[in-house]
């Protein structure tokens, strides 16, 4: 597996003088009772957050973004690795000792106490005078627009306010850290939305407040992170800001889960032969051209240039998100047409609805043993003509977005199944 | 078992009322009926008195009473103070401590109430430390025996108790005191009071050990009643027994209407 991929590098980020907000050095957790060889749930992260900076861990579940939010806290204990707070190590301090902020997916409001006397709670546990306490609760209450509900039990208030609250009761201690924890996964979407707004306007309210914030949802992270940390089986794979990864993974893995990229094997030909063009988005990646393993061939840019992909060209994949994918015009000349591919054929194997526009499924390959999971996803432009079940279809990809990644065996679910490779004459230009 | 058809449901119904007056009614009813008969040679006592009745409200049965009281108020307390602590102690150890601290406090459950009774004779009969003849004894059978409900009662509480909420306090800078002070045992409250009032009855009416160890000096009721019923007084162990019931269940009534104020959920 390659090494966590980090775009932003060390030197530099100390020209101000101020030490990271928070830093991981190497940090791996392992749950007490797990099998030696079992792999540890977060596995040697490193990773900084700056003072005003908020960073997204964004992975499925199980991929160690709560354990290393955790780690942070205070609430895992790191088996190696170190944790520190504006330059102080603290991997082996207790959590009240950290002075962060966390908010936790379940909120974890004090039950038996009114919503003012849990927005009191770090206050009183640092002792502070109570007409300072009073003060303070009334200026967070307001600020999370909670004013009215300040003598009410938690379990009198619906989820999103009571999610205001356990923002209010975190940030009440002023803490230069702020932990979120998939704070948004409880709520239904339309009260998530509103949240996602909310959580960037506090961002706004609080330049200086370093926040790392856990999800498994990509519009969260894409909506409030200057940088986000992708994770996977206790790892990061991949961490820059969204444009970065949205535009130029460097890992299959970030295209399929940031964006919901197919993912399509294929073989490198000779670099810029075919093109020799550039995109729009990136000057200095040239389009390379991939004969695919299912059929036909495509011009892709490398996502990475620091990248092996393009060095040994050999067994590749391109990543190519949904919406970027066309169905062509049968009938015509398809090299024409498309533009960045050729020779894309294959079979729908299904449609689907889905209010803005159709998804469809596509067994690539011009055979339909592919499974329907298996099958390219294509989203359809509006009012484009929907075809149906086991049409033969050609499709063509908009230029400049396919992405050459390193082929990693170890994905599933979207993975093409290849089909065996055609001779290179027939299927390229 | 979803019963739809209203008939077995009435069926289901009467056989349920059937059995627990058989199981609780009739002795229940044969006791109250007892504590009031002058004699019972038929199918119905008769001869009404309220002598038995005055008898086991008499200053020696009062003396008992009492002696009752006081062990059932110092075991259950007891009890329930370690089988708290032993069940927060748990949760936080974690892993094969905890379970070991589970087995040891479901063992005084598992073991009958007379072997509780013998072994403590067996121990403090002899110095250094010589209990046999004190009340002492007593209160520690009795608190031997309620420990592994209470315990039970307050494992199963802090079992359900979100992690998230201690972790939470703890990173708003509460320390492990306050964190216990202000979060766990407020919340582990109810739990607490319906330990305490297990315990409180298991304790009244505690027979098997306490008969083993009981000085003179320190009669509990239900002793007593053994002691009438044994020697053939029944009427009278009737009465005495109505008075230990009388009394269990107003303490337990006081117990459920201060867990009824402290409960917020």
């Amino acid at each position: 597996m390659p090494l966590a991929a980090v775009r932003c590098p060390d030197a530099g980020e100390f020209d101000d003088g101020r030490p990271p907000a928070v830093e991981l050095r190497g940090v791996s957790v392992r749950y007490p009772g797990a099998s030696a060889g079992s792999r540890p749930a977060l596995a040697d992260l490193s990773l900084r957050v700056d003072p005003g900076e908020t960073v997204a861990l964004l992975g499925p579940s199980g991929s160690g973004k709560s354990t290393a939010l955790k780690a942070v806290a205070g609430f895992e204990q790191p088996s190696e690795g170190r944790v520190l707070l504006a330059g102080r190590d603290v991997t082996r301090r207790p959590p009240a000792e950290r002075g962060i902020g966390v908010v936790v997916q379940q909120y974890a409001l004090f039950p038996h106490l009114r919503v003012a006397d849990n927005v009191a709670y770090g206050l009183r546990a640092r002792r502070l005078p109570r007409a300072q306490v009073r003060a303070r609760v009334g200026e967070m209450l307001e600020m999370v627009g909670m004013e009215e509900h300040a003598r009410k039990l938690p379990r009198e208030l619906s989820g999103g306010q009571q999610q205001r609250i356990a923002i209010a009761r975190a940030l009440a201690i002023r803490p230069d850290v702020l932990l979120l924890d998939e704070p948004l996964s409880a709520l239904d979407a339309r009260m998530r939305q509103d949240m996602v707004e909310e959580l960037a306007r506090l961002r706004r309210e609080l330049p200086d407040v370093a926040m790392l914030y856990v999800t498994h949802d990509q519009s969260e992270a894409l909506a409030l992170a200057d940088r986000i940390g992708v994770m996977r089986d206790g790892r990061l794979v991949d961490l820059g800001t969204a444009h970065e990864l949205y535009h130029r993974p460097r890992h299959a893995f970030t295209a399929s889960f940031l964006g919901g990229a197919n993912l399509l094997d294929g073989v490198l030909e000779a670099p810029g032969a075919a093109r020799g063009r550039t995109t729009h988005d990136d000057a200095s990646s040239p389009e390379l051209t991939v004969r695919l393993d299912a059929g036909g061939s495509v011009s892709a840019r490398i996502g990475d240039p620091a990248s092996d992909a393009g060095a040994s060209g050999g067994r590749v994949t391109v990543a190519v998100r949904p919406h970027a994918l066309r169905m062509l015009p049968a009938g015509r000349d398809a090299n024409e047409a498309a533009g960045s591919a050729s020779g894309l054929r294959g079979t729908v194997v299904s449609v689907q609805w889905r209010g803005t526009g159709h998804r469809l499924r596509v067994a690539l390959g011009g055979t339909d043993r592919g499974s329907a999971g298996r099958a390219v996803a294509v989203d359809l432009e509006p009012f484009a003509a929907v075809p149906a079940v086991g049409d033969a279809v050609v499709l063509g990809v908009v230029r400049g977005e396919a992405v050459i990644v390193p082929r990693d065996e170890t994905i599933g679910g979207l993975r093409v199944p290849a089909a065996p490779v055609r001779p290179a004459a027939g299927a390229t230009a | 078992m979803l019963l739809h058809s209203p008939s077995t449901r009435t069926a289901v119904k009467a056989a349920l009322i059937a059995v627990l007056a058989l199981l609780l009614g009739v002795p229940l009813l044969a006791v109250v009926l007892a504590a009031f008969a002058g004699s019972w040679n038929g199918v119905w006592p008769s001869d009404p008195t309220f002598a038995h009745l005055a008898d086991a409200l008499s200053a020696d049965n009062l003396a008992s009473i009492s002696v009752s009281l006081q062990t059932a108020f110092i075991a259950s307390i007891v009890a329930v103070a370690v089988g708290a602590w032993a069940a927060l102690a748990a949760r936080s150890a974690g892993g094969r401590a905890a379970k070991a601290i589970d087995a040891a406090f479901h063992l005084p459950a598992a073991v009958p109430s007379v072997v509780v009774g013998l072994g403590l004779l067996a121990a403090f009969s002899r110095p250094p430390l010589t209990l046999n003849g004190t009340a002492t004894i007593v209160v520690i059978a009795q608190t031997t025996l309620v420990l592994a409900f209470s315990y039970s009662t307050v494992a199963g509480a802090a079992e359900v108790l979100d992690p998230a909420l201690e972790q939470v306090a703890g990173s708003l800078g509460a320390g492990s005191l306050r964190v216990l002070l202000t979060v766990r045992l407020p919340l582990l409250l109810p739990s607490i009071g319906a330990a305490l009032g297990l315990a409180f009855a298991l304790c009244m009416g505690e027979l098997g050990a306490t008969i083993m160890v009981y000085p003179a000096s320190w009669r509990t009721l239900p002793v007593s009643i053994f002691a009438l019923a044994d020697r053939g007084s029944l009427f009278l162990a009737a009465a005495d027994t109505l008075v230990l019931i009388a009394s269990t269940v107003a303490v337990l009534a006081l117990i459920a209407r201060l867990r009824g104020r402290t409960t917020v959920r």
